[in-house]
């Protein structure tokens, strides 16, 4: 396989100069592109936010404290702000086609493009939740964590929690009643 | 349940099954290893960089310097060929994020010399405060006035009862000097102040710092105050003794060769300088 320059490109993996960065890239790497995904929809904008998220680690000038943590909760905005960039641009995933037809066994396919729209509304609705309760869904919601776990992610109080959730809640169901009344 | 309930409990458990097919998760880890230039442990090929769009993606990694240096080589020679790659790579951080989470937190490293400047600061914060606080705000120990002459009857009220006063004995902090109709006393304040008190006043003398305070609840003195090297003299009032009492009281002064006094009636403060 040769680069357009003619220089074998698989003689580039010779040399590392963040001789960690591998080490924390396959450890944490399945878990930052799943949570990436599931909230953009998307696994080329998991991959480009998985990108961002190590190589910005990568640019840290010391060792980081907690880089699984770090990933994880760097994995969550970056795909957020994906969420809030699309929102702007309203264009839909080409995947998103692609896994409509492919439907999943066990269920009509029918059934499942109902689901993946029903997934894909509540991504539009999460994208315009403000940043902070957008990323305490996602971790209470989709990343199924508890809110004492959330609290200390976030370097807050469980009230906090709480509340932004609850509020979080309420806008989302707000949002999604909407979108349903839009579709009839 | 009620229908927006249910509506978001199935879209979250939409979002929840959705969970990338493993083939496709392999494949997109070993673009973004290659991206990123690490050297994975999966025995993958390496993928070719074929466009401008190939190059665009390892900016990141060619940024942070994780970039093999044959693979950075090649995004040089790209970049010196290819003006639209240089604009985009000198226009932005060819990241289409607009990051919002928060910065890597580094590990403090405590250096010797940080610990000791750390120390150093504070010791110098901590002197400052001893000296503001002694300066200005400490209750100093001891006694605060000796009556130095009596004309007439001066009484001492304190806590433990009145007493009456004859020249030579002292007040302490929280002790109040009051003097009968027709009696005038002089004291003498512990920074060298003399004080003299009309009759039927009712006087005390507190001390903070190197500030010593005269509390006059009734009646009249004369403050004659000893020289200070920081600070105010004493707080100028609006509210003025009488005018005639003041003329005459200057009028005094002047005879007496004093050149600066500041003179108290019920509460009111007045600096006079003698010749005005």
């Amino acid at each position: 396989m040769n680069s357009p320059e003619g220089v074998p490109v698989a003689a580039c993996s010779a040399t590392l100069p963040l001789a960690g960065l591998s080490q924390l890239f396959a450890e944490h790497h399945r878990r930052v592109l799943t949570a990436a995904y599931r909230i953009t929809g998307s696994m080329a904008d998991a991959e480009d936010v998985a990108q961002a998220v190590f190589v910005r680690l990568a640019s840290a000038d010391g060792p980081v404290t907690n880089a699984g943590s770090y990933l994880y909760r760097a994995a969550i905005n970056g795909a957020l702000d994906l969420l809030r960039q699309r929102k702007a641009a309203r264009i839909e995933p080409l995947e998103f086609a692609e896994y409509v037809a492919a439907a999943g066994s066990g269920s009509s396919p029918e059934k499942e493009a109902s689901s993946r729209e029903l997934g894909e509304l509540l991504r539009v609705a999460i994208g315009e939740l403000p940043q902070r309760a957008a990323e305490m869904f996602v971790l209470r919601y989709v990343e199924e964590l508890g809110n004492q776990e959330i609290a200390a992610l976030m370097d807050t109080s469980q009230a906090v929690v709480a509340v932004t959730l609850f509020n979080a809640r309420s806008r989302l169901k707000k949002r999604l009643s909407e979108f349903e009344r839009g579709k009839r | 349940m009620k229908q927006d309930e249910m509506h978001l409990r199935n879209a979250v458990q939409a979002l929840q099954a959705d969970e990338p097919e493993a083939e496709q998760m392999a494949a997109s880890a070993h673009r973004v290893a290659d991206r990123l230039g690490i050297d994975t442990v999966y025995e993958s090929t390496v993928v070719a960089i074929t466009s401008c769009d190939d190059v665009q993606h390892l900016f990141g990694a060619y940024r942070a310097g994780t970039l093999p240096q044959a693979r950075a080589l090649l995004i040089e020679a790209h970049l010196r060929d290819c003006s639209g790659c240089l604009r985009r790579f000198k226009g932005g951080s060819g990241v289409v994020l607009d990051w919002s989470a928060p910065k890597p937190r580094r590990v403090i490293a405590w250096h010797p010399q940080t610990a000791a400047w750390a120390l150093a600061s504070a010791a110098a914060l901590l002197a400052a405060s001893l000296f503001v606080y002694r300066a200005f705000w400490q209750v100093p120990p001891g006694v605060r006035a000796e009556v130095q002459s009596i004309d007439g009857t001066a009484y001492r009220i304190s806590d433990k009862g009145d007493h009456q006063l004859s020249p030579g004995e002292m007040l302490g902090e929280g002790e109040t000097l009051r003097t009968s109709g027709g009696g005038h006393a002089v004291l003498r304040l512990t920074d060298g102040s003399t004080v003299e008190v009309n009759e039927r006043s009712v006087v005390a003398v507190g001390a903070r710092g190197h500030n010593m305070t005269i509390a006059l609840d009734d009646g009249a003195v004369i403050v004659q105050a000893a020289k200070r090297t920081i600070g105010p003299l004493v707080r100028e009032d609006s509210r003025l003794p009488g005018r005639g009492h003041r003329d005459r009281l200057l009028s005094e002064l002047r005879n007496q060769g004093v050149s600066r006094v500041a003179v108290l009636a019920r509460n009111a403060v007045d600096v006079l300088h003698a010749g005005i």
